[in-house]
C-alpha cells in the first residue's frame, strides 16, 4: 500500500460522518456503522453508485443498497414509491452518493486536502457480485438503518470502473 | 397569490425533495415549475411570474453560474436566487460570491428546516 493509498483509507471516517449527516438531515434518521457487510444481501438485487475524488488524495466512494433497502430509502427520498429498475431509482441513488462525496470533499478541504469530484455512476442489478483487487486497498463499511442494511466502500487510488464487476 | 418558483436540478429526486420541503414549511405558498438543467430553466423562466429560483450549482449544458448571469440579465422584477450545491468548501463559496447575483446559498445535505431558515429572510415581501 502506498502512502497516498493509506491516507485515502484513513479518511474513511470522514465518509462515515458524511453518511451520518446525510441521513440525519435529509431523512431525520440515525444510521450506524455495524461491521462487515454480508454480500449475500446483494443476491436479491442491489443498487450502487460511485463517485471518485481526485486531487491531493485519490479515492472512490461507493454507496450501495440491497434491493429492498434501496426501494424503502428512495421512497422516503423521492416522496413516492418508484420501481427498482427505473431512472428515478438510479437518479436517487446517484444523488445520495453525490451528496456523500460532496460532503466528504468539504471535510477533506477543511483538513487542507483539495480534491475534485466526478459525476456519479450508478449500477442497478438483479444480482451483484463485488470483486476487490487484492493489491488495491479498500475499506467496506456496513451501515444499519431503519430501512435495512447498506454499505459504503472507500477504494484508494483507483479510477471508477477499475475494481468492480456487476453480473445480472 | 402563490409565489412563482422555478426549481432547477438535474436530479428529479432533488427537485421533488426541494418542493416537498418547501410545501411542508411555514413559508408562503409557491406555484412551482421544474427544470432539469440551466437551458431548460431559461425556457421555463417567466420574467412576469417567476419570483424565486432554486438552482443547483453543478448541472450539465449550462452551469448554475451561467444560469444566474442569464437570469439577472432577463429579470424584469427582482428575483431571489437560491443556490443549492454539494460544494461547501470556502473556494466554492468564494466563486459563487465573486460571481454575484446569488442571495441564498444552501449546502446539501439539508433538512426541511435548514432550507426554510435559509430562504425565509430573502422571501420577505414576496408573497402577494
Amino acid at each position: 500500500m502506498t502512502d497516498q493509498q493509506a491516507a485515502a483509507l484513513q479518511h474513511g471516517e470522514l465518509v462515515v460522518a458524511a453518511i451520518g449527516k446525510l441521513f440525519g438531515s435529509m431523512f431525520d434518521a440515525d444510521v450506524e456503522p455495524s461491521g462487515e457487510f454480508s454480500s449475500e444481501l446483494l443476491h436479491e438485487g442491489a443498487a450502487a453508485s460511485v463517485v471518485s475524488l481526485v486531487g491531493d488524495v485519490e479515492m472512490s466512494i461507493w454507496l450501495g443498497f440491497p434491493r429492498q433497502t434501496a426501494l424503502r430509502i428512495v421512497e422516503i427520498f423521492a416522496g413516492d414509491a418508484v420501481p427498482f429498475e427505473s431512472e428515478d431509482l438510479a437518479d436517487a441513488i446517484g444523488e445520495l452518493a453525490n451528496i456523500v462525496a460532496g460532503d466528504t470533499k468539504s471535510r477533506l478541504h477543511a483538513e487542507g486536502i483539495k480534491t475534485q469530484l466526478s459525476l456519479p455512476s450508478v449500477v442497478l442489478a438483479s444480482d451483484l457480485q463485488i470483486f476487490s483487487q487484492r493489491d488495491i486497498p479498500s475499506r467496506r463499511i456496513r451501515f444499519t438503518s431503519q430501512w435495512g442494511d447498506f454499505w459504503a466502500e472507500i477504494v484508494a487510488g483507483v479510477k471508477v470502473g477499475e475494481t468492480r464487476r456487476a453480473g445480472a | 397569490m402563490a409565489i412563482g418558483a422555478l426549481v432547477v436540478d438535474d436530479s428529479a429526486t432533488m427537485r421533488r425533495m426541494i418542493i416537498r420541503f418547501l410545501k411542508q414549511s411555514d413559508l408562503p405558498d409557491f406555484d412551482f415549475r421544474e427544470a432539469r438543467d440551466g437551458e431548460d430553466a431559461l425556457e421555463k423562466f417567466d420574467p412576469d411570474r417567476t419570483r424565486v429560483v432554486f438552482a443547483d450549482w453543478n448541472m450539465p449544458r449550462l452551469s448554475g453560474l451561467d444560469l444566474v448571469r442569464e437570469l439577472r440579465r432577463r429579470e424584469r422584477e427582482p428575483i431571489t436566487i437560491v443556490m443549492i450545491t454539494t460544494e461547501a468548501t470556502p473556494d466554492a463559496r468564494e466563486e459563487i460570491e465573486a460571481a454575484g447575483g446569488v442571495e441564498v446559498y444552501v449546502t446539501k445535505p439539508f433538512s426541511a428546516e435548514d432550507l426554510a431558515c435559509a430562504v425565509r429572510p430573502a422571501l420577505k415581501g414576496k408573497a402577494a
